[in-house]
């Protein structure tokens, strides 16, 4: 079945077109939104949100862009909205200690599986650093080295041309040289 | 972690430390458990309930109410405050209303005399 079959299908409610767009997706959708939020449990939940949205949604869908663009779409402004609730909950928190209302939770740093062993404690800092860059910035970048897209399709995704890909990639690679500095500097 | 030495070889490997990085697997069984959650789900609701019943036009609105209630109520003090006594206006009004309808002694008696 291709793109435009299994859209029609999903139109009219076919179930076995849900589940045949679910297990095609499933591991890239997770993976961008893993990216993104750093916690396995939240990423699937985050991940089953996409898969409802997208579910409810499919008749509005249109055609006007690819399939999978338009499940990246939804897969990093979920996991943004997810991202945003959770800092919001993590400054109540702060607060929460700051008052001794609560003790204060410890920063765990986030360790993404697909990262071979030898680099796995450059890449937890990196993830750190990644979380402290613009929104734009971070999609680009998160597109690009977690998923393995290239700058067209990023530039599909964002709704941009390549060339604001490329000086979002940029930027975003200096505010991590920045911040690395910073880290060290502060060690 | 690791102490690790500052220099900029360093940050460009931090840098470079996801190039290549395997795509992280969702859990086996996620589709049985979307099911399940799908199910619970209702489906969305209307657009327009959608909008309305979101907090920012909630505020908007009941915003505008308390502006409209006490523009409306600062009126009516103004204009309360800026009429005549009732008796006055009462006397002021009649007398408009004979002359406009000529029903004066005076109106009738010079209709008389012109006849």
């Amino acid at each position: 079945m291709n793109d435009q079959e299994l859209i029609l299908s999903l139109q009219k409610g076919d179930q076995l077109a849900f589940k045949q767009l679910v297990e095609t997706w499933q591991h890239m959708v997770y993976n961008t939104v893993l990216s993104i939020v750093q916690d396995m449990q939240d990423a699937e939940d985050v991940s089953q949100e996409v898969f409802i949205q997208v579910y409810h949604s499919i008749k509005g869908f249109r055609g006007d862009a690819k399939l999978s663009t338009w499940l990246y779409r939804v897969a990093v402004s979920k996991a943004l909205d997810a991202e945003r609730k959770k800092r919001s909950q993590k400054r109540i928190a702060n607060l929460r200690s700051w008052i001794g209302l609560s003790e204060k939770e410890e920063a765990v740093h986030f360790h993404h599986p697909g990262v071979q062993l030898d680099n796995k404690e450059r890449a937890a800092l990196l993830f750190k650093a990644m979380q402290k860059l613009p929104e734009n910035q971070r999609i680009a970048f998160t597109l690009i080295k977690a998923e393995g897209l290239s700058y067209e399709e990023t530039a599909d995704i964002m709704n941009v041309t390549i060339k604001a890909v490329e000086a979002l990639m940029h930027r975003a690679k200096e505010n991590l040289r920045k911040q690395l500095q910073q880290y060290y500097a502060n060690d | 972690m690791e102490q690790r030495k500052f220099t900029h070889e360093e940050i460009e490997k931090i840098t470079e430390s996801i190039d290549g990085i395997s795509r992280a697997e969702m859990p086996p069984f996620f589709y049985t458990r979307l099911q399940a959650k799908l199910e619970k789900s209702p489906a969305p609701a209307n657009s327009f309930w959608m909008i309305i019943t979101k907090p920012a036009v909630s505020f908007v609105t009941l915003f505008l109410l308390v502006v409209l209630n006490i523009t409306a109520i600062n009126h009516y003090i103004k204009t309360s405050s800026q009429e005549q006594p009732v008796t006055q206006g009462t006397a002021t009004d009649i007398q408009k209303f004979a002359q406009e309808y000529e029903l004066s002694e005076s109106s009738v008696y010079t209709d008389k005399t012109n006849k």
